[in-house]
């Protein structure tokens, strides 16, 4: 059965297109086929971040006008297999987004076999937000090590528990799974920033990772690929880690110790 | 307080009728404006906040703002209908006001609220304005009510945390939180309000007059806490009291903050 996972975070800026594209690399890595689908109508950057910008022809909204089949707009990833892109309009508004539109679209994808379905949320609570959570069995709320992203997280949170499909029809609650991004244990050290503990006491949520703040995050959305394919980055083993747990696997948390250098380093410097 | 009764006796020695005077704890709307136009979408504003709180409620009309302004009570009354509240009576208004909305089926309350100040609580024409310390609270401290005995009612059990932005009304009794309240929410109760997770929204509890009603909680970090519309804001708590197991009552007029 197909699984609706809505990426969202309340606040603009945290890291909610590059985890999502992430995430869905990564299940469509781990064999399972997965689409993504952008539904920030009007501000499109999920195609950016997944480098598929200037293979755009039709987009969610043509769909949900039928203007387009949804295999004409669904983008084939050029390096993982079983993976696929739905970007967002850039012409519209989020009012285009009709939750009739929308459901449609996610039971074609269902029918045409998708296991994953990752929804990027705009930022905000307002209706293209909605419509990306509405439908959602699970939420990956991504959120920074500071207050008023953690405030912002918690009212998505509230939105999630009252204003979704399995909300109004009393079904099983959406899980919630807890990711925070942009996370400097040196700053958390220092005081700067929020810690992981605080994070979870506060919302109250199990985490499915933490990605550490890493030039790679900035260096593979220049680039057009999503960071978990930087292998040699934390953040992209960070996010396969998250993956992995998305799946149900047990992993330790990595990347949130502040890193000493080594006596010998320490003594001689040298690059790290 | 007792009840002044005023009876008439039957064959069967229960009265047929009893004339009863009480005071009754009820909800007032000031109006800001005449004009149905401009208050639709301040009154749609102010009942979402509360919707479940405010179907059906009976309503006094406080027409204090509107002095000399020209009232088409039809139009207002339809207005206030629409909205599922029940106007039982006016007042503060000019003669010809009062006049009309009296032919429309609203009475003057004139002589028995002669002492009370223009409700403030319900200002349905102002800016929306949730951050007023008051402004979501359904009923002011200043109407003498006859206090129910404090929890009479089922409580309220919430097993979920509340979220910044939720709002949970306890009608007519306690309000139990089995997990944490989060910045931003509001809990509000006719009785008293326990939270066994942390505290760090706001807690109004006695929100219908109860001054008996308390807050108990095993964590304070709350942002405002009100017993019976007297309220506090957390703003400069006590370190010795913060994320503390406390109890909060009123004393007289007075706010009490206390470890447990």
């Amino acid at each position: 059965m197909a699984r609706i996972i809505v990426v969202t975070s309340g606040k603009g800026g945290v890291g909610k297109t590059t985890t999502s594209a992430s995430l869905a690399a990564g299940l469509a890595r781990r064999g399972h086929k997965t689409a993504v689908i952008d539904f920030d109508v009007g501000l499109r950057n999920l195609d950016l971040i997944m480098g598929c910008e200037r293979r755009v022809v039709y987009d969610f909204v043509n769909v949900i006008n039928g203007e387009a089949t949804l295999n004409q707009a669904l983008i084939r990833d050029k390096h993982v297999s079983g993976l696929f892109v739905l970007p967002a309009s850039q012409t519209r508004e989020k009012e285009a987004l009709t939750q009739d539109g929308v459901e449609r679209v996610l039971d074609e994808l269902v029918a045409m076999d998708f296991e994953y379905i990752v929804c990027d949320s705009p930022a905000g609570i307002e209706h293209g937000a909605r419509m990306a959570l509405y439908f959602a069995d699970e939420a990956v709320i991504v959120t920074n090590p500071e207050v008023s992203s953690v405030r912002d997280s918690d009212r998505i949170l509230g939105i999630l528990q009252s204003r979704s499909r399995r909300a109004e029809r009393g079904d099983e609650p959406i899980r919630e799974h807890l990711l925070i991004t942009r996370y400097n244990p040196a700053r958390v050290a220092e005081g700067q920033m929020l810690g992981l503990e605080d994070i979870v006491e506060l919302l109250a949520i199990p985490s499915i990772g933490v990605i550490p703040e890493c030039a790679s995050v900035l260096e593979a959305s220049n680039a057009g690929r999503p960071v978990i394919s930087a292998e040699q980055s934390t953040a992209g083993q960070a996010y396969t880690d998250a993956v992995a747990r998305l799946l149900g696997e047990e992993h330790p948390l990595r990347f949130i110790e502040v890193h000493k250098p080594g006596f010998f380093k320490r003594l001689f410097g040298g690059t790290p | 307080m007792p009840d002044s009764q005023v009876t008439t006796t039957s064959d069967s020695g229960r009265p047929p009728v009893e004339l009863r005077g009480r005071m009754e704890t009820l909800l007032t709307l000031a109006l800001g404006s005449a004009d149905p136009q401009a208050l639709r979408p301040a009154l749609v504003d102010k009942l979402r906040q509360a919707p479940d709180f405010f179907d059906r409620a009976p309503v006094i009309l406080d027409l204090a703002a509107l002095s000399g302004q020209v009232l088409n009570a039809a139009e207002l009354l339809a207005l206030i209908h629409e909205h599922r509240l029940l106007p039982v009576g006016a007042r503060h208004g000019d003669e010809a006001q009062m006049r009309a909305l009296a032919t429309a089926g609203v009475p003057a309350l004139r002589a028995l609220v002669a002492r009370e100040a223009p409700a403030k609580d319900l200002s349905a024409t102002g800016a929306p304005d949730s951050r007023t310390p008051d402004g979501d609270i359904p009923a002011t401290a200043a109407a003498a009510v006859e206090p129910p005995a404090v929890g009479s009612g089922a409580p309220t059990v919430v097993a979920r945390p509340v979220r910044s932005g939720q709002q949970i009304y306890a009608r007519g009794g306690d309000l139990v939180l089995l997990g944490s309240a989060s910045p931003g929410c509001e809990l509000i109760a006719d009785g008293s309000i326990h939270v066994y997770g942390a505290l760090r929204g706001r807690a109004l509890c006695g929100v219908d007059g109860n001054g008996g009603a308390r807050i108990f909680c095993q964590n304070l970090a709350a942002e405002l806490v009100s017993v019976a519309g007297h309220y506090k804001l957390l703003d400069e708590l006590p370190e010795a009291l913060r994320g503390k197991p406390t109890q909060i009552w009123l004393d007289g007029e007075q706010l009490r903050i206390e470890l447990i």
